[in-house]
């Protein structure tokens, strides 16, 4: 019974561990790109390691922000429209994560 | 005495149409005394909900270098305009409020740091460590952009 309380926890808890590095080169990024064009975007996304990292960004944000979602529509919403949210929750990480993706390695 | 069903508290995990497995849910907003703890618990949930957004800004802007000009013409545009600023300032903000507020909370998990006073004092500071971590960061943008 208590399995997935306490496994959503420890994916929290793992996601957001992972995201502060992420977050702070990010942070970092936004510094130095938030007004590029199209030609600073496309270089700046050229290199591998900036396609991973941002990637992994949206990926685990994404992640980690269903699992956030999650728990305010347990808290706020009770009856059949729960799982409905929930379920648009994670196909929204899901399409979120894989627009990006898709889009990266376009680059 | 009658007891109306309406009245009864629901018997854990007998209510109608709740999850399964039953993790331990929030207080309502409507019962809470204002405290610094209270509106850095509440600024933690709703910066989240914008972080998850901000995430579909980055989709979006990913999207729009690969497909070239025609797209990302508009959404640098936007990003540029003054309602843009706000919203690229706003999710520096968030990120760094929700970042700063996330440390906070794994300090706390290990049962450290939950006395009133220290919770109340790392409360105030995740809101001004996040004020000045946000202006470093524009300010750092600004001069990278005009450089």
């Amino acid at each position: 019974m208590a399995k997935r309380p306490t496994s959503t926890f420890a994916a929290q808890r793992a996601s957001a561990v992972l995201l502060i590095p992420l977050a702070l080169w990010f942070l970092w990024s936004i510094a130095a790109h938030a007004g590029d064009d199209l030609a600073g975007a496309q270089a700046w996304l050229g290199h591998l390691h900036n396609k991973l990292l941002f990637g992994a960004f949206v990926a685990v944000g994404a992640f980690h922000g269903r699992i956030g979602l999650h728990e305010i529509i347990e808290d706020y919403i009770h009856g059949p429209l729960n799982a409905t949210l929930n379920a648009l929750a994670i196909a929204a990480a899901a399409a979120i994560t894989l627009l990006t993706w898709a889009s990266l390695f376009q680059i | 005495m009658v007891e109306t069903t309406l009245a009864q508290p629901p018997a854990a995990g007998s209510g109608m149409n709740r999850p399964k497995a039953s993790a331990p849910l929030s207080p309502h907003l409507q019962i809470w005394r204002f405290t610094p703890t209270m509106a850095a618990s509440i600024t933690q949930r709703a910066t989240g909900v914008a972080n998850f957004s901000g995430t579909l800004v980055l989709a979006a802007w990913a999207f729009a270098a690969a497909r070239g000009e025609a797209w990302f013409g508009p959404v640098a545009g936007f990003l540029a305009s003054p309602v843009g600023q706000l919203i690229v300032f706003g999710y520096i903000w968030s990120l760094c409020f929700h970042m700063i507020g996330g440390l906070r909370y794994l300090y706390t998990d290990t049962g450290k740091g939950l006395e009133p006073k220290i919770a109340t004092q790392a409360a105030i500071a995740n809101y001004a460590g996040s004020i000045i971590l946000t202006l470093l960061i524009a300010g750092a943008a600004f001069a990278a952009r005009a450089s």
